[in-house]
């Protein structure tokens, strides 16, 4: 149980570092958000199973479904608020139609 | 166990301070801060792991909550200076 959760742990990080290079690497502020926000869910969603595995306990279980239910309602959110103002600042950006 | 784990977080955040250096629009660097605070949510994660104190996931849950309001509260403010766009 313990190294199967510390594998879990291991591939969450190993998934935010590809989220990290995906910022790094891809143009536009869409592109960018679509590697961050879809990885990091992934990547966090992993490791809190992970935490989940190694802590088999009512108190720790409890949290983390708490902390899942938490970010799968928030990022979703916040990607969607975030696309739709860089959607706005580019057109306004390029367009000027006025 | 935890030295991977923390290196390759470590990793990640040098990524994102990295890309940081080619950003130029605004909303751009709010995706790399957003990023940065999903480095900060996996480090509360990986201390509750090692040092075994669920005080770190109510940590991780209010990091979260506080990460989630200031992204939103970066696109209104991207949203509004970009002539009112994004509002509803």
């Amino acid at each position: 149980m313990s190294l199967l959760g510390w594998g879990l742990m291991l591939l969450g990080a190993a998934l935010l570092a590809v989220a990290a290079l995906g910022v790094l690497r891809l143009p536009g502020a869409l592109a960018k958000q679509h590697a961050a926000t879809k990885a990091a869910t992934l990547a966090l969603g992993v490791m809190v199973l992970g935490v989940a595995a190694l802590y088999p306990d009512a108190a720790w279980w409890g949290r983390l479904a708490l902390l899942i239910v938490v970010l799968l309602a928030t990022l979703p959110l916040a990607s969607h608020a975030l696309a739709r103002a860089a959607a706005a600042h580019e057109d306004r950006g390029r367009g000027e139609p006025d | 166990m935890i030295v991977p784990v923390v290196a390759t977080i470590a990793l990640a955040v040098l990524l994102v301070v990295l890309a940081f250096r080619r950003l130029r629009t605004p909303a751009e660097r709010v995706v790399a801060v957003d990023a940065l605070s999903a480095c900060g949510l996996a480090a509360c994660l990986a201390a509750a792991a090692h040092t075994g104190q669920t005080a770190f996931l109510d940590v991780a849950i209010g990091f979260a909550l506080l990460a989630f309001l200031a992204t939103v509260g970066w696109a209104h403010a991207i949203a509004g200076r970009s002539g009112g766009g994004g509002q509803e």
